[in-house]
C-alpha cells in the first residue's frame, strides 16, 4: 500500500485529469465523485510500481475509464435515477469555451474519449490504442470521425491535417 | 480548435472539497494507512462462505447418514434398524421373509426408535407372533454402555417394554460381525452364547430358527437346566441386559 503523503501527491497532480475524464463519461455530480474516490483508492492499494510520472498518469487514466464504464455497466445503475440527475455535473459560463465542451460532451461515447485523449492530452493514436487496449486503426477511424462531428457542430477546418501529424 | 478544446477543458478542475473528501475516503478505508490490509475480498469472502456452507452441509449429511447404534428386533420377523447420532432410523433391514413383509409395509425410515418400535410393534403380523410366540428380544449396539442405557430407557420410557428386558452389547464391531455372518444382532448375540457351549454350531444353523427355537436350543445347550442363556451375560463380551420374555 502506498503512504499517504504519496496518494496526497497524486490527488493533488491528477485530480483534474480524473474529473474530466469522469465528465466525460457520467452524467451527475454523484457519481463522479465515487469515480473520484475509487480510482483514489485503488491507487492508494495498488503496489504497481511506475517507471515514470507519464506511466503513472496513464495507470491513472486506465483506470478512471474502465471504473466509468464498470459504472455504467452496473446493474443497480441501469435500474435507478439518481437523486441529483437534475443537477448538471457543470454549469459553465455561456462562453465559448463553453460551446466546444458542449460539442465534445455531446459526442457519442465511443469517440469522447479518444478525442480527449488526442487533442488534450497529448498521446498518439498508437499510445491511445495502447491506452484503451484497442487497434491502432480503430482509434484513427474514431479520430476522423469524432473531428468531422466536431467540426460538423463547431465549424472550420482547424483540425484538418493536425490528426496525421502526431501517430 | 485544439487550442480551443484545451481552454476548454482546462476549465474543469478537482476542487478542492472533493480533493479533502477523497483523501478523507481514502483514509478511512484504508483505516489510517496501516498495514494491515488482511481483510479478505469480496469475492474471498465469498468463496470462503460458500466452502463454510458446503461444509456445513456435508458434515450435515455425513452425520445423520453416519449409524451410530443398531437395534435387533427378533420376534420372529428379524429386523435391525440403524441409527443415527440424532436417534432417527436411517437404514432397516430384515434378515427374514416375515421381516422383509414388515419392512415393506412400514414407513420405518427417519423416524425416531421409539416411535418405529411402536410402529412395529402395533403391527399386525408383529402382533400376531406377538401373542403366539412368547419369546422375543430386543438387542441394541452402540459403541458405548452409556448410550446403550439411553436408548434402552428411552424404548422403555416410550414402549410397553420393560428395561430388564433388553439385550445390549457395547461392542460396536458386533454389529459388522453380526452382518457378516447373515444374522441380525440379537440372533449373533445367541449365536456367541451357544458356541459357548457348543462351538460346531454355525450362523447358518440358527439363521432360520424363530428366537424361541433359538432359546430352545441354547437352554438344552448349558449344563445345568433352568438356569437359562441370563446366566451367560457378559461371557459374550461384556454384554449386559438381558434377553426378554415378552412385553411386561
Amino acid at each position: 500500500m502506498r503512504s499517504e503523503t504519496e496518494v496526497n501527491q497524486a490527488i493533488e497532480r491528477y485530480g483534474d485529469t480524473v474529473k474530466r475524464i469522469c465528465l466525460l463519461q457520467l452524467k451527475n455530480a454523484s457519481d463522479t465523485e465515487d469515480i473520484f474516490q475509487e480510482v483514489f483508492l485503488k491507487y492508494a492499494l495498488s503496489s504497481v510500481i511506475f517507471d515514470s510520472q507519464e506511466h503513472e498518469k496513464a495507470w491513472i487514466i486506465r483506470v478512471t475509464i474502465n471504473q466509468c464504464k464498470d459504472l455504467l455497466k452496473s446493474f443497480f445503475r441501469s435500474r435507478t435515477v439518481s437523486m441529483d440527475k437534475a443537477a448538471p455535473l457543470i454549469a459553465p459560463p455561456l462562453t465559448e469555451q463553453s460551446d466546444v465542451l458542449q460539442a465534445v460532451l455531446s459526442l457519442p461515447p465511443k469517440y469522447k474519449n479518444v478525442i480527449y485523449l488526442y487533442y488534450y492530452e497529448g498521446y498518439s493514436a498508437v499510445e491511445i490504442a495502447k491506452l484503451l487496449g484497442k487497434k491502432n486503426n480503430t482509434i484513427y477511424t474514431l479520430l476522423a470521425r469524432g473531428k468531422q462531428l466536431l467540426q460538423k457542430q463547431l465549424g472550420g477546418d482547424e483540425f484538418a491535417g493536425s490528426t496525421e501529424s502526431r501517430i | 480548435m485544439q487550442d480551443r478544446l484545451k481552454a476548454a477543458f482546462d476549465q474543469i478542475h478537482a476542487d478542492d472539497a472533493l480533493k479533502t473528501r477523497t483523501k478523507q475516503f481514502i483514509h478511512n478505508r484504508t483505516h489510517g494507512y496501516s498495514q494491515d490490509q488482511s481483510r479478505p475480498s469480496p469475492r474471498w469472502a465469498t468463496l470462503v462462505a460458500c466452502c463454510l456452507a458446503l461444509l456445513v452441509v456435508a458434515g450435515g449429511y455425513l452425520s445423520y447418514t453416519a449409524p451410530v447404534a443398531a437395534i435387533s428386533m427378533d420376534i420372529n420377523p428379524s429386523i435391525e434398524l440403524s441409527i443415527n447420532v440424532y436417534n432417527r432410523v436411517i437404514d432397516v433391514k430384515a434378515y427374514n421373509e416375515d421381516g422383509a413383509a414388515l419392512v415393506q409395509s412400514l414407513p420405518l425410515q427417519h423416524m425416531h426408535y421409539a416411535d418405529a418400535i411402536n410402529t412395529i410393534l402395533s403391527d399386525q403380523a408383529a402382533a400376531s407372533y406377538l401373542q403366539t410366540d412368547d419369546y422375543w428380544q430386543i438387542t441394541i449396539v452402540s459403541g458405548s454402555e452409556r448410550k446403550n442405557q439411553t436408548i434402552r430407557n428411552c424404548i422403555s420410557r416410550q414402549t410397553d417394554i420393560s428395561v430388564k428386558h433388553i439385550y445390549c452389547s457395547s461392542h460396536h464391531e458386533d454389529i459388522a460381525a453380526a452382518h457378516a455372518a447373515g444374522l441380525s444382532c440379537g440372533k449373533y448375540q445367541a449365536l456367541l452364547l451357544l458356541q459357548q457351549q457348543n462351538p460346531d454350531i454355525t450362523a447358518a444353523d440358527i439363521q432360520n430358527l424363530s428366537m424361541a427355537e433359538i432359546r430352545q436350543l441354547l437352554q438344552d445347550s448349558l449344563p445345568e437346566a433352568g438356569q437359562g442363556h441370563n446366566q451367560n451375560n457378559g461371557s459374550a463380551g461384556n454384554h449386559s441386559g438381558s434377553h426378554s420374555h415378552g412385553q411386561k
